[in-house]
């Protein structure tokens, strides 16, 4: 597909496919069956500019553009999508330092962040139903020196082997959603410590923790953009996350599609191959259909954040069609491959596994739905 | 600066080619890629450019799709690429394809090593490194799986059927090498940004003077079918092993094999 | 017909099928020799002329010029050369002298008049491509497609030649590859081990299915090159070697096409392999579905006791 790829594009495209072709799909069903951090790919991403692929040159990246970097996502999605949920979570905190860190922020921790030599985490959810409503929420109080953090991070997907947290704490209880501001830690701050890795259905090889913080003393210039000023700062962040999170789906879902081909021509019943039925190959068609869609979809709305036009909206349809599609697809491809889609034996059922990975980070406040609603009748 | 010339060649991918149960064979959809052989060929004249202190520069034939290879073949190192775009590519046999490589490589000039894979993904005809040595008269190395430099000579390891041979050849001169000779590393995403500020320059048969009458192959493809095995298919799947085994022992021994 | 064909190969044996190939379709078959006891054989083996480059040469290859002018001085409408390293590369350069076209590697050829008709394998050994080769023309042959002449032709003769090398090439050494494992070409049986094999321990079994079999062992490219298990002269397909055993027996092999195509010439094929959809059961005469941990000593004590 090209539109709207150009060369260099569908070169990065290319490039990613080959990377994962040859790093990460021999690898993809050990990850998988660990469940251990896959610290040789990430290196190896790293040494091939993955990690900070869309960021300027001047902060350590390769200035690719967004797009880039999900075509890249994509393809190594395609192999694993576990893999590839540790660039995209890493991306998520790099960004935010990107865009709203202050200089000195930026200059001192973006460029280890773009040559991955550090690991990025971003920490949002809380054990309760929405951040700063539990009664182990994450709160900072001022101090004369900057801030102390208290409370518990839930679901944090790169915890406990990332070297830097971006933190969302809750500054202001008095101001609702307007009363969160977010912070940039190191992982060995005192006071701060991984309570338990969090065992998740799907992407096993991106870990996910739960933090606590007790009296945890940040400095005033550790806070990112402005103070309860975070709420704007998730609503963007989330949407690139959207975008990224429809380009894992992309590439399970090729992966799945691809998958099923194969099957459905080799395997014969009743005299035939399986892919001359009618049921098969509406499965198939509709699998191809929405890829295609879907792909048109995330690449256009990449596109619009690389063209620095509004793309929340568009990012939220990406949400909410690669969820419908993406798992009616790998849920197909489970049914094509028959018994042995169930079984451990093919990689089909890890297809189903991840897919619902790649898209369940969201938040209450942000549904995607009451996002594209809201954009058309506020 | 010397240059060492890569040839390389912008093929079709075969995974993607389909053969229809009626043995045609559909590449309609199929992606093209540089051919794997080539990739490793890349790397060895890479390598064999900072030995000698050269430039390392790549030359393709093909027709108009060819051009998307170039940003492709720069991502992996080259410094320079020159293409040689003809619709009568897809239809050139060796002899073609050796005489306007060989052109292009008196064109851009001033080479030391110029580094062949042994044979296409595609075709793998293995005729064009040794022909394209013959026309430029010049040494030609192949089967080769490792190289040195050693002054003005290159002294190249080559695997025949029964023996190693090492064999000591002045420069210029041409290898054919096997992929073992070093590993393709995959290109970084930074390399491939900076691929498109490299030059890259299109050379038409023209301009490299050659006729009509040089691009009219002496081979003719007449027929493409897509290869079936005819084989009995006598699959064992029901039964328990035992049963299974014993069915199979008496069909080898009925074949004669036992 | 008439005409005259000139014939190559550094394996005396291909000389002779190439000489075959000559007679068969009519043509005067011109034998070129670098060595005597060669030269001897071909003339005494049908050829109609033998070439005999008296040279104590050590490389062939470096003679391409006297070659190319031998061949025209024969008005010699063909060159057919054994597909070998050392014949490619012969094949190659000669023909870029004479301006000849080159058919590589072929799998079928017919000789008619003023053209060849060939059939040759491309895309890895997935697709079968026919041509037409214009004589004149060089063709280069891989062993055992024809079968090799034997009786003398009355009035051969042996021309002897000399001739100077090419001094731009200096061979250093040459030392004869030490196999590491089984001579699978000319092997009459062969057990091939693929990826089905948990651990390399585990090919104890094939090695044992062998011994019962008066069968050698090889192996995918998988096994010999990415977990390299058994060394990589024994690894069969594409790449690897190319066999024509007359029972190639695999025990988990997939059958990738690139696999398929070293083993497709065998007598017979016949596949064990746990995954009923692997494409070995179509490339297989006679296939057991099923795990091989369990096929393989079965198979063993039955072939014992048949």
């Amino acid at each position: 597909m090209r539109y709207p790829l150009s060369e260099e594009h569908l070169l990065i495209q290319q490039t990613a496919r080959e990377f994962a072709e040859r790093y990460v799909k021999p690898e993809a069903s050990a990850v998988d069956r660990a469940g251990a951090h896959p610290q040789e790919l990430v290196r190896r991403m790293a040494e091939h500019d993955f990690l900070g692929l869309p960021f300027p040159q001047e902060c350590g990246g390769a200035e690719a553009g967004f797009l880039s970097f999900v075509l890249a996502i994509e393809q190594i999605a395609r192999a694993s999508a576990s893999v590839a949920a540790i660039p995209v979570n890493h991306f998520i905190a790099s960004y935010t330092l990107y865009r709203w860190g202050s200089a000195e922020v930026k200059e001192q921790l973006l460029p280890v962040l773009c040559r991955g030599e550090k690991l990025g985490a971003f920490a949002f959810y809380e054990p309760g139903a929405a951040p700063g409503s539990g009664d182990r929420r994450l709160v900072a109080t001022r101090t004369p020196a900057g801030y102390v953090l208290n409370g518990t991070k839930y679901f944090v997907p790169n915890g406990g082997v990332a070297d830097l947290y971006v933190v969302v704490a809750q500054t202001d209880p008095e101001r609702g959603q307007a009363g969160f501001s977010a912070f940039v830690l190191d992982g060995n701050t005192p006071g701060m410590r991984i309570a338990r890795r969090v065992e998740t259905m799907g992407l096993n090889g991106c870990q996910v923790a739960e933090i606590v913080f007790e009296g945890v003393e940040v400095s005033a210039g550790r806070l990112v953009g402005p103070e309860n000023g975070a709420a704007s700062m998730i609503r963007e962040m989330l949407a690139m996350r959207r975008i990224a999170g429809g380009a894992m789906v992309a590439g399970i879902m090729d992966a799945a599609l691809e998958e099923s081909v194969k099957y459905a021509g080799q395997r014969v019943q009743f005299g035939r191959p399986i892919g001359r039925f009618p049921a098969i190959r509406k499965m198939i068609a509709d699998m191809a259909a929405n890829l295609n869609l879907l792909r048109l979809a995330v690449y256009s709305t990449a596109d619009l954040v690389d063209k620095g036009e509004p793309f929340e909206a568009e990012a939220a349809m990406v949400h909410m069609f690669a969820g419908r599609t993406g798992q009616a697809a790998c849920i197909d491809a489970i049914q094509i491959h028959g018994g042995y889609g169930y079984s451990q034996e093919l990689p089909v059922e890890r297809f189903f596994r991840d897919v619902k990975g790649a898209l369940v980070y969201d938040s209450i406040m942000e549904q995607p739905e009451q996002v594209v609603a809201g954009g058309l009748m506020g | 600066m010397a240059n060492v010339i890569t040839c390389y060649k912008w093929v079709i991918d075969e995974k993607d080619i389909r053969i229809n149960p009626d043995r045609t064979v559909d590449m309609s959809r199929a992606q093209r890629k540089i051919s794997e052989y080539d990739k490793n060929a890349i790397e060895a004249g890479i390598r064999i450019a900072n030995r000698l202190g050269a430039r390392p520069v790549g030359l393709t034939f093909g027709g108009p799709e060819a051009k998307q290879s170039l940003k492709d073949a720069l991502s992996r190192g080259l410094e320079a690429v020159y293409w040689v775009g003809h619709p009568f590519a897809a239809a050139a046999d060796g002899m073609v394809t050796a005489r306007v490589l060989a052109a292009a490589v008196q064109k851009i000039g001033d080479y030391n090593v110029i580094v062949c894979a042994e044979g296409a993904g595609d075709t793998y005809a293995r005729q064009v490194g040794p022909r394209l040595g013959a026309l430029l008269d010049l040494p030609v190395i192949t089967a080769v799986c490792e190289v040195e430099v050693d002054g003005q000579y290159l002294v190249a390891t080559r695997k025949l059927e029964d023996y190693v041979e090492k064999v000591k050849v002045s420069m210029p001169a041409v290898i054919c090498v096997l992929p073992e000779i070093c590993e393709a590393p995959v290109p970084t995403l930074k390399a491939v940004l900076a691929a498109g500020k490299k030059p890259a320059q299109e050379l038409t048969p023209q301009f490299l003077g050659l006729e009509e009458a040089d691009l009219a192959p002496g081979i003719s493809v007449t027929g493409v079918l897509g290869y079936v095995m005819n084989r009995k298919n006598i699959i064992l799947k029901d039964g328990d092993v035992a049963a299974r085994v014993k069915e199979l022992v008496a069909y080898l021994k009925k074949e004669g094999v036992i | 017909m008439g005409g005259t064909f000139v014939v190559y190969s550094d394996k005396p044996q291909l000389v002779l099928e190439l000489i075959g190939f000559c007679t068969g379709a009519g043509r005067k078959a011109v034998a070129l020799a670098f060595d005597a006891a060669v030269a001897e054989e071909c003339a005494a083996k049908g050829a109609d002329k033998v070439l005999f480059f008296n040279s104590g040469i050590n490389l062939p290859e470096a003679y391409c010029q006297q070659v190319a002018e031998a061949i025209t001085g024969e008005g010699a409408e063909g060159f057919i050369v054994g597909s070998t390293v050392r014949g490619r590369e012969m094949a190659a350069k000669v023909a870029a002298l004479l301006n000849w076209p080159l058919a590589s590697d072929v799998s079928r050829v017919v000789a008619g008049g003023g053209e060849l008709e060939i059939e040759r394998l491309t895309y890895g050994g997935a697709v079968v491509q026919q041509e037409k080769v214009r004589l004149p023309a060089v063709v280069t042959v891989p062993p055992g497609k024809f079968e090799p002449s034997s009786k003398p032709k009355a009035g051969a003769e042996v021309v002897a030649l000399s001739a100077e090398p090419d001094g731009r090439y200096t061979l250093l050494e040459r030392t004869r590859i030490e196999r590491q494992g089984a001579d699978l070409a000319n092997a009459d049986k062969i057990v091939c081990a693929g990826m089905g094999f948990a651990k390399k321990e585990d090919l104890k079994l094939a090695f044992d299915l062998a011994a019962v079999l008066g069968a050698e062992v090889a192996c995918t490219r998988s096994v010999a090159e990415e977990r390299k298990w058994l060394p990589p002269d024994v690894y069969v397909g594409i790449s690897g070697a190319t066999v024509k055993p007359r029972l190639y027996l695999t025990l988990g092999v997939s059958g990738q096409v690139q696999h398929i195509v070293g083993a497709r010439d065998s007598g017979l094929i016949v596949a064990v392999d746990v995954n009923e959809n692997a494409p070995i059961f179509s490339a297989a005469d006679y296939g057991i579905v099923g795990d091989l941990y369990e096929v393989v000593p079965t198979l063993i004590d039955a072939l014992k006791n048949a």
